[in-house]
């Protein structure tokens, strides 16, 4: 078992570099400055941090996908539908504002936006630490975000209390758009950040 | 009389970026469809001058789809559309038979290049 | 603004357990997981558990450290808590249940619907009543429990509110 220092010291590494990664990825998608930040990078409480989430009174549309190889993990994107709108506006080059209702495209672009993001994600893995990451295909769900978060954790460790956690945040110039980012290493997580620290 | 093309991608929205593209150069997007059983059968039943492919879809891939149309007609053009550093998946399909790639995010004039030199333009 | 935000809410976490009194109200949202609801009218009391497997693995320490988290243990646990807390016996209680949907296609396994198969067993065990309950579906919902009547308003997601 890790120490908590370790823990955290390769969790940020990992988080900073993916995000570099999917900044400038998302940048382009859209056409826009964006910027990725890492909000935190910690070992949470499943009841801690899910009772925070279910404060919120938002509803959002998350992408859900399995990176899966020599380690796994699973990655959630989500973005409130109101903000789905104005990225799908975004990536289709109209202007912002022009998607009044929440439609195939606003559903199509988190799917398309989680799926690219999760593949940089694990081109990060392949060219920085060698370890081969396949993306699924991004299933989508627009929910609450205490459900969209809550079936993120189900799936991905049922059996654990406590849970590793890469919670980002994106704004989007001259859009105020607040997306989220949570990428879980699951059962094998300490052998994965023993070899992540073993290469730093 | 403009090439006609089939775009086949499981995210609607690139689709749409894809087709929007396309048609403003003057191509003919026939069909499209979101994964790999389904570009086949389009393929077998409308032989389009081109398909875009993307690799990760439900059902089937795009890989396993690149050698069911090549064995439909070993001359199909097949120009892949993939998520950044899929690198591996990417050499895959390019084995399997595929003429070249996109990488998405990806700008109009690197589409337009790709389609144009796979039909020999 | 609903009256009620101004007032105590309390939210539950997921394999989280919370007790309260009238005026206050308990919230929590909901996916594949199970809210069980216990509300007894004479004292105004009651209290909500978020469960999110159905039985505890065979390592049981993991259930002591959180026993909300399995149906097995939680019923038990909330059970336990409102009955000494506020000094009640079990039988005044009455019971409603939530969620139990299924909201990933991917997810091959129907874990809602083995969440609240279990909650249902173990609320049998204690002879506590189920007076209302909405599960199952494919899309999440909130539960709000208002101690001063034991109401429960449920919304599923882009559904209409339900007063049960």
């Amino acid at each position: 078992m890790l120490n908590e220092p370790k823990i955290n010291r390769a969790i940020k590494l990992v988080a900073k570099i993916s995000i570099d990664k999917a900044s400038q990825v998302f940048s382009k998608l859209i056409k826009t400055g964006a910027r990725i930040e890492m909000e935190d990078a910690f070992l949470a409480d499943i009841t801690s941090i899910t009772e925070r989430v279910n404060r919120e009174n938002t509803n959002v549309v998350g992408a859900f996908v399995d990176l899966t190889g020599e380690v796994n993990f699973k990655f959630l994107f989500h973005v409130p539908i109101q903000d789905s709108m104005l990225l799908a506006d975004l990536m289709l080059r109209r202007e912002v504002g022009t998607t009044k209702e929440f439609d195939v495209y606003a559903a199509s672009a988190v799917q398309e936006i989680g799926n690219i993001l999760a593949s940089a994600i694990s081109g990060v893995f392949s060219s920085d630490f060698s370890i081969d990451l396949h993306p699924t295909p991004p299933e989508v769900v627009n929910d609450y975000v205490g459900t969209v978060f809550q079936e993120f954790l189900v799936s991905a460790a049922p059996e654990r209390n406590d849970i590793l956690i890469m919670e980002s945040c994106f704004h989007v110039i001259k859009n105020d758009i607040r997306c989220h980012m949570y990428l879980l290493p699951l059962g094998e997580s300490e052998k994965v950040l023993s070899y992540i620290i073993n290469t730093m | 009389m403009s090439k006609k093309i089939i775009v086949v991608d499981d995210a609607p929205i690139i689709r749409s970026m894809l087709k929007d593209i396309l048609v403003q150069a003057g191509y003919e997007v026939t069909a499209e469809c979101n994964n790999g059983k389904e570009a086949v059968e389009l393929f077998r039943e409308l032989r389009p001058d081109l398909l875009t492919m993307d690799i990760v879809m439900p059902e089937k891939d795009g890989i396993e789809a690149i050698h069911d149309i090549l064995a439909i007609d070993g001359k199909a053009k097949i120009i892949m559309v993939t998520a950044v550093d899929q690198r591996v998946a990417l050499m895959k399909a390019i084995r399997a038979g595929a003429v070249d790639y996109i990488i998405k995010p990806f700008e109009s004039d690197r589409v337009l290049s790709a389609v144009r030199s796979a039909l020999g333009e | 603004m609903n009256s009620y935000q101004d007032i105590n809410k309390i939210t539950v976490g997921v394999a989280d357990i919370k007790i309260g009194q009238s005026p206050q109200v308990i919230e929590t949202t909901l996916g594949s997981c199970v809210a069980v609801c216990l509300y007894a009218a004479a004292r105004q009391v009651g209290g909500m558990v978020h469960i999110m497997m159905p039985y505890a693995d065979e390592n049981s320490s993991k259930a002591q450290g959180k026993k909300a988290k399995y149906a097995n243990t939680a019923v038990p646990e909330l059970v336990r808590q409102l009955t000494s807390h506020f000094g009640i016996d079990s039988h005044h209680f009455v019971a409603k249940i939530f969620g139990g949907g299924r909201i990933l296609k991917d997810f091959t396994l129907n874990i809602g619907e083995l969440n609240e198969t279990a909650a249902r067993e173990q609320l049998k065990n204690f002879g506590i009543k189920i007076v209302a309950s909405k599960t199952g579906g494919n899309k999440g919902c909130r539960v709000t429990l208002f101690l001063e009547t034991g109401m429960v308003v449920c919304q599923r997601f882009g559904g209409p509110s339900e007063e049960m």
